[in-house]
């Protein structure tokens, strides 16, 4: 019991080795620690019950799986990014197959000489219209100038009216 | 560092880790968040661990500054949890405690955080004084020095406890 003595001495100092400290352990667990080191028993039997404490979640299956899934969203938008950048390039670059034909009432037509002479006569119509157009504003204008004498008898009255007034106060 | 490195170098320390974890935090499922944290941490920082010489000792010394980190903040917020209290047995549980490890382990919970940290991973996780050195970074003779007055510390707790149980036994 002497080196048990000596040891617990040493283990109180923090003076032990691991080696030593092994040795305690050993007593401590064995049936032969006398009644002077009885009260000294439960701390190792603490340490050695700690280290069976093991985390909750096993994170092995845990970190792999939330970083895949952080991958494979980067690689979605990436790779979304080339295929949108990819078609925003090819329609730039289409070729411009609208000056071979045109849509007319829903028909495609490609002769241009057809397509000339009815953009013409589409837009000969829309400047008659216009004309027309022009022609009823005319008729405004001329309304608005047959009225101005009109206006001008009415300020005359007005005017006759303060005259009179004018004397009858006098 | 791939994912399989990664499993076995740092994965495998996941329950030191939480051991760890909770001695400081004093709350089991904050050491659980601690533990994943640091994990996520480290799988981000991957590509530059290979560098890293000692990776017990460095995901340990990262563990414990996680936890110091988590340890302040709650300081700041002033919410601390119940687990954080200074847990003292009341007469009652006193008398009603039968499980002495469970008292020693109380002792060692209310021990300084520094004084708490390095018992146990001397005596739990039989760390080297030089490697409990470099996770605390201090010198190895702090170490020894807390290590000698964490110990000493809950000798005379558990004395005292067998001084007080032996006066109950004799006025009873």
């Amino acid at each position: 019991m002497e080196r048990m003595n000596e040891l617990l001495e040493k283990y109180f100092g923090g003076a032990t080795t691991l080696d030593d400290e092994k040795e305690l352990k050993q007593y401590f667990a064995s049936a032969n620690v006398i009644k002077e080191h009885e009260p000294f028993r439960a701390l190792f039997v603490a340490f050695g019950e700690e280290l069976t404490e093991k985390a909750a979640e096993p994170l092995k299956k845990v970190m792999p799986k939330q970083r895949s899934i952080k991958r494979i969203w980067i690689n979605t938008f990436a790779y979304s990014g080339i295929a949108a950048t990819i078609l925003i390039a090819l329609w730039i670059q289409r070729p411009n197959q609208a000056e071979n034909y045109a849509v007319v009432a829903g028909n495609r037509i490609e002769d241009p000489e057809y397509v000339q002479e009815y953009t013409e006569k589409k837009l000969n119509k829309v400047n008659e219209i216009l004309h027309s157009s022009m022609r009823s504003t005319k008729s405004i204008e001329t309304v608005r100038q047959s009225l101005q004498p009109m206006q001008k008898i009415a300020e005359t009255s007005q005017k006759l009216e303060e005259i009179e007034n004018n004397i009858q106060f006098k | 560092m791939d994912s399989k490195q990664f499993n076995t170098q740092i994965l495998t320390l996941s329950d030191k880790l939480f051991r760890l974890a909770k001695s400081m935090l004093r709350n089991a499922d904050a050491a659980q968040d601690a533990v994943q944290e640091l994990s996520m941490k480290l799988w981000e920082k991957r590509d530059h661990l290979d560098e890293v010489e000692n990776m017990a000792g460095f995901t340990m010394r990262a563990m414990r500054n996680h936890c110091l980190d988590s340890i302040r903040q709650q300081k700041d917020e002033d919410e601390l949890p119940a687990e954080f209290e200074q847990k003292e047995l009341n007469p009652h549980q006193q008398t009603e405690q039968k499980d002495m490890v469970e008292r020693i382990r109380i002792m060692i919970d209310n021990l300084p955080e520094l004084q708490r940290t390095i018992i146990r991973m001397r005596d739990v996780e039989g760390m080297e004084i030089a490697e409990i050195a470099y996770v605390i970074s201090i010198t190895e003779n702090a170490v020894t020095v807390n290590l000698s007055r964490a110990r000493q510390k809950i000798r005379d707790k558990i004395l005292n406890e067998q001084k007080r149980v032996e006066e109950t036994v004799w006025k009873g």
